[in-house]
């Protein structure tokens, strides 16, 4: 999924990964570390210290970019808005960082076919809208439909396509909005005894297709209640809050829910009383509230700490918190992978682009970003949980080898000027763009840089067009831990199109690699599996040199002293989930 | 041939027949707060013009990224106190690149200095051309000279160029000219001609009104010299002085312009060196880095101040009872 500050560097809104090794089980049990529970019940596992009341707060630059379910897809809109709105599965993460998949909607975690093409599962009874009414097998299928509209960009936009791309769709449904009396046939609901269930019909198997289910298209939208393009604004509650009054970019209120059942609910906590963001803020003074810890810091959350505030919570020597931060900060290994995207449709020299590899100097670039607490050198897009065998992209030494990069220039037949497009938000993306202009001059490649206004960035990296870029900053991090989240998603040639590529920033069409993942995504075995995605891995990497691994980000956190959450590493923060303030009366 | 001194009651030292701008020269010759900011302005030029031969002593570079003396693990803060200042960065070093202050101020001054002469020569240019066909001429042409600079004036000048900037560059990439860190500098310097003209032409459509009723135009009119010959041979040599005037104080305001656009992040584009784009980038240091800060701040000040000193010294060399 994508980070919140994608493609920027991510010092910006990092958090630590509670996760362990991980297993590439693609069967229904065992994903990565992570459990399966197909029993779990409300209320979610207590924390210690937990007390109730008071009103939490958020203060940050940026907006959520869409509260709507089917749109979300970055960890920001994902953390809050499961405050919000319950997904069919999710995953639960008690006081001491221990993840479990649960059923959030469903009461279990679901049973599958012999083929894993059928999955079934049974619905929680109890679970109430923010107007008392049920919240029924309908509604979830509504919510899951509307999926059916972005694919054919037509009201909503934004947000993944799995469901698309996995369940049935026998009457060419086109979504609610264009067919509004079409149906979704791979969506059945149906009743077991007294028990509502869902069946899906999958096109093709799915080994871990219960995982895929937490993301947040398969959340419930009630049909009376859903205003398209704006429900963005007006999300309707199933969750622990509702909405109370929001202004995007300026003020959002949330409240109470009444109707939400603890009971019913195995991941949420309603703790505090009131959430007030405040956004539009500048992150020079919100950092320095929280250096202090005053004003609305006290009981705030925050993104993380702008880099030349790093220094101040993070001991380089120690590499860890300073004690004063630490029981309001966090520092470990995030989820998330960064690396330099070659756009192989422009670079089409495979001796310039492994000149690329070989010049960049990764130490330089990563002492813009923050240094040694923005990452740990990587040489793969995939994270070191995995467990993948490690190899080498041209040289280990972080400052790259000039004379191996001057080697492939000399085999370039035509060396023209390089573009790196960056966003402009911020002087450390200046810096980073500067410092890849300087170590690739080094090896003779000449590259431009281009300063993007923030708002337009993300779309130019997305869009075919004259102005797209060569070179750009990527990061991306699993939705759940199986590179069938990693691999097809970004490199998949059927994502690049005339107008759009989606994901797949470095625009790589590459028959070999579509055969080995979609070798690897049918595969059962989880052996055989797993050694595929190392194919694909290395192949990326090194046989067609589409990227310049850099790091693994780290999340290095704040918070205000009388917050007190858990870190979530699915959401990359802490998580709002189960937030309770230390001491509800300050 | 020049005309003769118009202040006839006060002429210096006993000698006659001097030119006013010899007189003015003397004068100025004695206002000490003069001579210093002209020194100070001196440095700075020299600064500017010299920054190269800086750089070969130094063997820095205001673009090249120092790895080695940054710490590299915590932010790229430099090492050292004073934020890195040693026997080879003079000013230190730039937190995150590596960068020698020393040379980017150098080569920041020269980057202001240009911009601001540059715009100041096409400023007196423009405005003094149009000053003149408009004061000479009269009638239709001055009224609408008039007009347009009326109009131009309304514009609020620093709103118009953050906004103007982009949308210029946009356009001229449609005729293929490419974003650059040259054509953003070219681009500054014609925006901040095409509303400070309206200024010197002002001026120099009063001066060439009233100069215009004098014998010796007569003179030279009586003697079959062409108009444009009355107009660059006989008024303008008589602008000098309120031309020199303009220019001085021109040039610390667009000096400042280019800091403002800069620290506004509109102004030059990166790499290349401003003292504006200094100060914009020390902010968030200040606290753990205060030179960082103060000395792009500080010399901006007093380049600044020592160029409006200069130029009250020349207006009042050339006019000191300020009737003008």
């Amino acid at each position: 999924m994508k980070n919140k500050s994608t493609a920027i560097f991510a010092a910006l809104a990092l958090s630590a990964s509670a996760l362990t090794v991980v297993s590439m089980s693609p069967a229904a049990n065992a994903a990565g570390g992570i459990t399966l529970n197909a029993k779990a019940v409300g209320p979610a596992p207590a924390i210690a210290g937990t007390k109730k009341g008071g009103t939490l707060n958020y203060t940050g630059k940026s907006d959520v970019n869409h509260l709507d379910p089917t749109r979300c897809y970055d960890t920001f809109c994902m953390n809050i808005g499961r405050l919000l709105w319950r997904t069919l599965t999710a995953i639960q993460t008690d006081g001491n960082g221990k993840q479990t998949l649960v059923g959030d909607l469903a009461s279990d975690v679901g049973t599958a076919s012999k083929d894993s093409k059928t999955w079934v599962f049974k619905l929680r009874s109890g679970v109430k809208w923010q107007d008392g009414t049920d919240v029924t097998c309908e509604d979830l299928k509504y919510g899951i439909s509307r999926t059916w509209d972005i694919e054919g960009s037509n009201v909503l936009t934004s947000g993944t396509e799995y469901p698309v791309n996995y369940i049935e769709n026998k009457t060419a449904y086109k979504g609610p909005y264009t067919t509004p009396t079409g149906d979704l046939s791979g969506v059945v609901c149906g009743k077991s005894g007294s028990v509502e269930t869902i069946t899906f019909k999958l096109t093709q198997s799915a080994g871990d297709f219960n995982f895929q289910t937490t993301m947040p298209n398969y959340a419930a939208v009630k049909k009376s209640k859903d205003t398209g393009a704006t429900y963005d604004d007006n999300v309707f509650s199933n969750g622990p809050y509702k909405i109370e009054s929001r202004i995007k970019k300026d003020k959002s209120f949330f409240v109470k829910n009444t109707y939400w059942d603890t009971k019913t609910d195995p991941i949420r906590l309603q703790n505090v009383d009131r959430i007030d963001m405040l956004l539009g803020q500048d992150s020079v003074n919100t950092n320095n509230l929280y250096i202090e810890d005053t004003g609305r810091a006290t009981n705030g959350m925050v993104n993380g700490p702008l880099t030349q505030n790093v220094p101040l919570i993070y001991d380089s020597e120690y590499d860890g918190l300073k004690l004063r931060f630490e029981n309001r900060g966090y520092y470990g290994k995030g989820p998330y992978v960064e690396w330099l995207a070659i756009n192989v449709q422009k670079v089409t020299d495979l001796n310039l682009r492994k000149a690329i590899q070989c010049a960049l100097n990764k130490e330089s670039l990563r002492a813009t970003a923050g240094g040694k607490s923005t990452g740990d050198y990587t040489n793969s897009v995939v994270p070191v949980e995995f467990g993948y065998p490690a190899y080498t992209v041209c040289t280990d030494n972080p400052k790259g080898d000039l004379a191996k990069a001057k080697t492939f220039m000399s085999k370039v037949k035509k060396n023209t000027e390089l573009v790196f497009a960056y966003s402009n938000a911020t002087t450390d993306a200046e810096n980073g763009a500067l410092s890849i202009q300087s170590s690739l001059a080094k090896a003779g490649i000449k590259v431009k840089i281009k300063p993007i206004d923030s708002t337009d960035y993300y779309t130019l990296l997305e869009t075919q067009s004259k102005d797209t870029p060569d070179l750009m900053l990527y990061a991306w991090g699993f939705d759940w831990p199986n590179s069938s989240t990693i691999f097809p998603p970004l490199f998949a040639s059927d994502l690049v199109g005339k107008d759009t590529v989606g994901e797949n920033k470095s625009r790589v069409q590459d028959k070999a690699l579509d055969a080995i993942m979609n070798k690897a995504l049918a595969e059962s075995n989880a052996t055989k599996q797993t050694a595929l995605w190392v194919q694909a891995d290395q192949y990326v990497s090194n046989t067609i040199a589409a990227v310049v691994p850099l790091w693994q980000l780290k999340t290095l956190l704040w918070k205000g002293s009388n917050v007190g959450s858990v870190y979530n590493s699915i959401s990359n923060s802490f998580d709002w989930a189960t937030v309770y303030l230390k001491n509800p009366t300050k | 041939m020049s005309a003769i001194a118009s202040n006839p009651g006060v002429i210096d030292e006993s000698k006659e027949n001097l030119s006013l701008t010899q007189i003015a020269f003397l004068r100025f010759r004695r206002d000490k707060a003069a001579i210093f900011a002209l020194g100070f302005v001196g440095v700075f030029v020299f600064l500017a013009v010299t920054a190269n031969v800086f750089g070969w002593i130094t063997h820095q570079d205001p673009y090249l990224f120092n790895e080695d003396v940054i710490n590299l693990d915590n932010g790229g803060t430099p090492i050292g106190k004073f934020g890195g200042i040693s026997s080879m960065h003079w000013f230190g070093v730039e937190p995150g690149t590596g960068r020698d202050l020393f040379m980017r101020f150098v080569h920041g001054a020269r980057t202001s200095l240009i911009i601001a002469f540059a715009s100041t020569i096409g400023t007196i240019l423009l405005g003094t051309f149009i000053g003149l066909i408009a004061g000479y001429f009269g009638g239709l042409i001055e009224k609408v000279v008039g007009r347009v600079i009326d109009f131009i004036l309304t514009f609020p000048f620093l709103l118009f160029v953050i906004a103007a900037t982009p949308v210029l560059e946009n356009s001229l990439e449609r005729f293929g000219i490419e974003q650059s860190p040259t054509f953003r500098i070219i681009t500054i310097i014609s925006i901040f001609v095409f509303f400070g003209w309206t200024g010197t032409a002002r001026l120099v459509r009063g001066q060439v009104l009233s100069l215009k009723e004098r014998e010796f135009i007569d003179a030279a009119r009586v003697a079959g010299a062409s108009k444009w010959h009355i107009i660059f041979k006989e008024i303008l040599p008589n602008l000098s002085g309120p031309i020199l005037v303009i220019s001085t104080l021109a040039l610390p305001s667009y000096v400042t312009a280019e800091a403002v656009l800069s620290y506004l992040n509109v102004g030059v584009i990166a790499p290349t060196p401003s003292w504006g784009a200094t100060v914009l980038r020390s902010t968030p240091y200040f606290e753990a880095n205060p030179t960082y800060m103060l000395i792009p701040a500080v010399s901006l000040t007093l380049l600044v101040l020592s160029f409006n000193l200069f130029g009250d010294g020349i207006r009042d060399a050339f006019d000191p009872k300020g009737q003008k």
